[in-house]
């Protein structure tokens, strides 16, 4: 399992072509939330799981869609999916 | 209960893909693809029933304890080139959507209404700082009252809510925004 520091750092080059809020991203941490903090608009969204499945060569169900709106959620989910393989 | 969605049409053509692998299976069920896939302008189609999703979903919200994101699970029925259905948690929902060339404005309501009226501004650059002042001039003439006797407050689900004074409104409003696009949207 990847740690936690190196799965934030990466998650935060995904999300960053998307981001709106220089400084809630220049803080980002888990509880960041993507669309209230980080002002991601809601399609951008769909652009950060499909790049979370291309990086991690994983696939994310709606069920763990549904909840990736924050780091906290989104970095479980991946630790989840990158346990079960 | 009301909710809607605007789309920046220049804004959505630069910053969003929905060409993209994965894209359409992530946000539209095989009907929705197969409408996209048969209509003369599959852009359109696209951003109009992502349109019709988030107002529905933004809608429904209102009556729930938690945020969620998953464009897939809400489906959309295209009835002609304005009206839609919109289906969420087994509730069906009438959506109204009017497409122009810069710009995709979409509407969801629930319950019956003696009126549904809509304010859209564009701007220059970035959402203006005092974009509720905008907003509370145009609720004022519609609520027949003064602008500074209205207050509105984002509830804890980021829904914003009416007071005048310390009294909640009955009155419900829906605000979106996106590239130079302001909307609000309020049903009474």
């Amino acid at each position: 399992m990847q740690d936690k520091a190196k799965l934030i750092d990466d998650l935060k080059k995904i999300v960053k072509p998307y981001i709106q809020d220089e400084v809630a991203f220049d803080n980002i941490n888990e509880d960041t939330d993507f669309i209230n903090d980080l002002k991601i608009n809601s399609a951008n969204l769909v652009d950060v799981v499909l790049d979370i499945e291309d990086k991690y060569d994983i696939e994310i169900d709606n069920e763990s869609m549904e909840k990736m709106l924050n780091v906290k959620a989104s970095l479980e989910v991946i630790q989840a999916k990158l346990a079960s393989r | 209960m009301i909710g809607n969605d605007i789309i920046d049409v220049s804004y959505t053509r630069r910053n969003s893909d929905w060409e993209r692998k994965g894209f359409l299976d992530k946000v539209f069920t095989l009907t929705e693809q197969n409408d996209i896939a048969g209509s003369i302008d599959p852009f359109t189609t696209v951003w109009r029933l992502w349109s019709m999703k988030e107002s529905v979903y933004k809608l429904q919200l209102r009556s729930k304890s938690k945020r969620s994101f998953c464009p897939s699970i809400i489906s959309c029925k295209l009835l002609d080139d304005t009206k839609g259905i919109v289906s969420y948690d087994r509730v069906e929902y009438g959506t109204t959507t009017k497409l122009y060339n810069d710009y995709i404005f979409s509407f969801a309501t629930h319950n019956d209404y003696a009126g549904v009226n809509h304010g859209i501004i564009k701007y220059d650059t970035k959402l203006p700082e005092d974009y509720y002042t905008f907003i509370k001039s145009e609720l004022a003439l519609n609520l027949d009252c003064k602008r500074n006797e209205i207050i509105i407050i984002k509830n804890e689900m980021g829904i914003p809510e009416i007071y005048r004074g310390n009294i909640k409104q009955d009155a419900s409003l829906s605000i979106t925004h996106h590239g130079k696009f302001l909307a609000w949207s309020l049903a009474k």
